[in-house]
Order: structure tokens, then sequence, then C-alpha cells
């Protein structure tokens, strides 16, 4: 059976449903529609959880194949249950975990320069630099918030993911996640007193 | 302080709308091929090549090679259009540059095991103790890695002896040239002798 193209869309549970079908029918063509489907936002929220945004690909390549690893072990009923997106972001975040407590044990290595996050095409090369330095202020300013409202503040606000997906990926309840994206957006503008943006922004 | 709402529009404009494309690091090709010995699936990473079986193992099955590749790699196919460049003349027998291999999944022991390897002339032999002394001086790290790398290196053709009990996950996947141990380093002949259940002459 052919498995349809599919873009990722705001009403997701239509998407989710050929998703999941694709991957019982053909899992090699079904992890494909997946990646096409979902690969962006693994790769926008990635950005957001890598401690360095060069990371960033390498984190979304690797969450992606643990999550076909896992697929090889599930049979069609479990694949049926699956939330396919929220289980993919969640297999980042813990993806992303690893790596923090990874690189914490290990020496760093030397500071190294940093390609833009971002390549904007249009405007002049002076508001490209002041965009991409506003873009590697605000990555740096998300860094600093605990994980747990980080991943909520990015899910809710960067992504904008509804609060039920965001308390699953987060493994809490409604309310609480409610409360680390409250909480990561009152310390990301208490952060902000004492920054100054490119671009005038405050 | 500034306005909540300000700071979650300025979160909204970090919305990445243009992601690298991820398919070279999440799938590897895979395609039939004519050779020497007949058709072969060969599977390729941009890296190099990484899984080669010939079709006949799997009755012209490629659902049958996926499977197999999925449970040494674990990771997903994908039909690819073209070869790596070097490979179809390297696979009808024609003299040229050897197309690159993907070891990326091996340990750099393995790596030195299978480099070794490679320096054998086809045609010839070498008994274990030889690959032994090329990469380390150790016998059991030499069949271990023989027997969970990619088969995509020829591996020089050994006589078998019985099951050594004492290696278990080991004998039943390698072949294990006894009539090559008296060639060998003293370590390697007592180590050999030791886990061997066969009489070695």
């Amino acid at each position: 059976m052919a498995v349809p193209q599919i873009v990722e869309t705001p009403t997701g549970d239509q998407t989710e449903e050929h998703l999941r079908l694709g991957l019982i029918v053909d899992l090699d063509i079904g992890f494909a529609a997946v990646v096409r489907c979902y690969g962006r936002v693994v790769y926008s929220v990635a950005l957001r959880l890598a401690a360095a945004p060069a990371d960033a690909e390498d984190l979304a390549a690797e969450a992606f194949l643990r999550a076909f690893r896992a697929l090889r072990g599930y049979d069609a009923a479990r694949i049926r249950e699956l939330r396919v997106r929220p289980w993919l972001l969640t297999i980042l975040r813990n993806t992303a975990r690893n790596a923090a407590r990874d690189a914490a044990r290990r020496p760093g290595p030397p500071p190294a320069f940093e390609l833009p996050e971002l390549a904007v095409a249009g405007p002049s090369p002076e508001q490209r630099i002041e965009s991409e330095l506003a873009q590697r202020e605000w990555g740096r300013l998300l860094r600093l918030l605990p994980e747990a409202q980080r991943v909520a503040v990015v899910l809710r606000h960067v992504e904008d993911l509804p609060i039920s997906e965001i308390a699953q990926i987060l493994g809490c309840r409604e309310g609480t996640a409610k409360s680390h994206v409250s909480r990561g957006l009152t310390r990301l503008r208490s952060l902000l007193a004492d920054t100054e943006l490119p671009g005038g922004q405050r | 302080m500034i306005e909540a709402d300000a700071v979650a529009a300025a979160l909204g404009a970090l919305r990445h709308t243009d992601p690298p494309a991820l398919d070279d690091k999440l799938f590897t090709g895979w395609l039939t091929a004519p050779s020497r010995i007949g058709a072969v699936f060969v599977a390729f990473t941009p890296l190099g090549v990484q899984f080669v079986r010939s079709s006949d193992a799997f009755d012209s099955d490629p659902g049958a090679f996926a499977q197999a590749y999925r449970q040494r790699f674990a990771r997903p196919l994908r039909p690819a259009d073209r070869a790596p460049a070097g490979l179809l003349p390297v696979l009808s027998g024609r003299r040229g540059p050897t197309p690159p291999l993907d070891l990326s999944g091996l340990s750099e022991f393995e790596r030195n095991v299978l480099a070794a390897t490679r320096t054998i002339p086809t045609g010839e032999t070498r008994p274990y103790g030889w690959v032994a002394s090329e990469a380390t001086p150790t016998i059991r790290p030499t069949a271990c890695a023989s027997s969970s790398t990619s088969p995509s290196v020829v591996w020089p053709n050994h006589s078998r002896t019985r099951r050594p009990r004492s290696w278990p996950s080991i004998a039943s996947t390698i072949s294990f040239g006894c009539w090559s141990i008296e060639t060998s380093p003293t370590a390697v002949i007592r180590t050999m002798r030791a886990s061997c259940g066969s009489p070695c002459r």
C-alpha cells in the first residue's frame, strides 16, 4: 500500500492517523513520512535544547534514530495507540538530557566559532546580522532557564503546541505544564530586564 | 519589566521554518547490483558501502534483505537511484579504486582488524594470529571483531573446527583456523589452547 505524502498541519489528528497507518504498512516508508512531517518541529525544538546550535542537527537525527529503533519493537496495536508528535518530542527531550549529562562528564572543547542560526533572505546584511545576533541572544537566555521550563516555553510559545501535548512530553499534569510555561516566561522577563538585545529590543 | 505578550511574540519569531535535510543522516540507500557471484544487495551511506549480501541468500527478496540490515544496523533503508562511485566496477571484477567503506559503527580496534584483512591479497589466507598481531596481540578481540563487523569486507577462508564451548557467542558465527595456531605468537597459542575444545595440532 502506498503511503501518502503528508505535511505537518495544525489539525494533526488526521495527519497522525495517516502516519500511524504508514508505519504499520511499511516501517521504512512510513518512517520517511514521519521525518518529512515532523522533521521541522523536531529540528526547531532541538535548536533550543542542544548545548550549541551547531549540535541541533545531530541531536534531531539521533532522536529520530532512537525513535526508529523503538518502532522496530512495536507491534501494530502499539503503533495504533501512538501519538507520534509528542512521542517524538519526548524522545528528543530525553536524548538532549542524556547528551547534556554526558557532556557534563567530559571536558568541553575549546570555544569555536558558530555559524549563524538562521539565514534570512531579503533583509540587508546589517539587518541580517542584527537578526542573527538577536536570535543567538534569545537562545542564550532560553538556555538559562531550568530544563523543564525551557522545554515548556519552547513548545508553547515557539512551536505553539497545546498544553495537553506539552504535559505529555514533560510527563506531568496539565496544570504543572502550565506552571512551567508561566514560570519560564516570568524568568525570561526578569533575565531580559538585565539584557540589551541587538536592535534595541528590551 | 517587558510585557509577557512581547516576550511571547519574540519567542514565536524563533520558530525555525527551514530545517536542514536530515535524510542523509537517517536513511541508508540500497540497491541491487550485478557482480561476479550474481546479483547482490548493497546498502550504503554517504560515508561509503556498509552492507553487501548475495541476492540468492534472501531468495531475491528485498524485504528479507532490509530485515537483515535493520537487525544489524537498526537504521531505516530507502531505495537509491545510483550506486556509489567505484562500486559497480569492483563488483564486476574490474580493476579500479576501491569504493569507500562506512565503518563508522565500529570501534577503533575493529577497524584495525578489518584494515589488516584488506591487505591480504585475493586468494590468499592468513591465520587469526597474523591478524591479531597486526591489530593487537590478543586473539579474543580479533574473533569478536570478525564476528560482529560488517561483512562488506571479504574474510579469508579459514578451516572450521569444532565449536569452542567457552566461546559460545563467538563460535557460532566465525570459523576458527586451528591449523594456523602453530605459527601464531606464543601468547595467542596459549589463549587459543585454553579456549578451544578441539585438539590443536
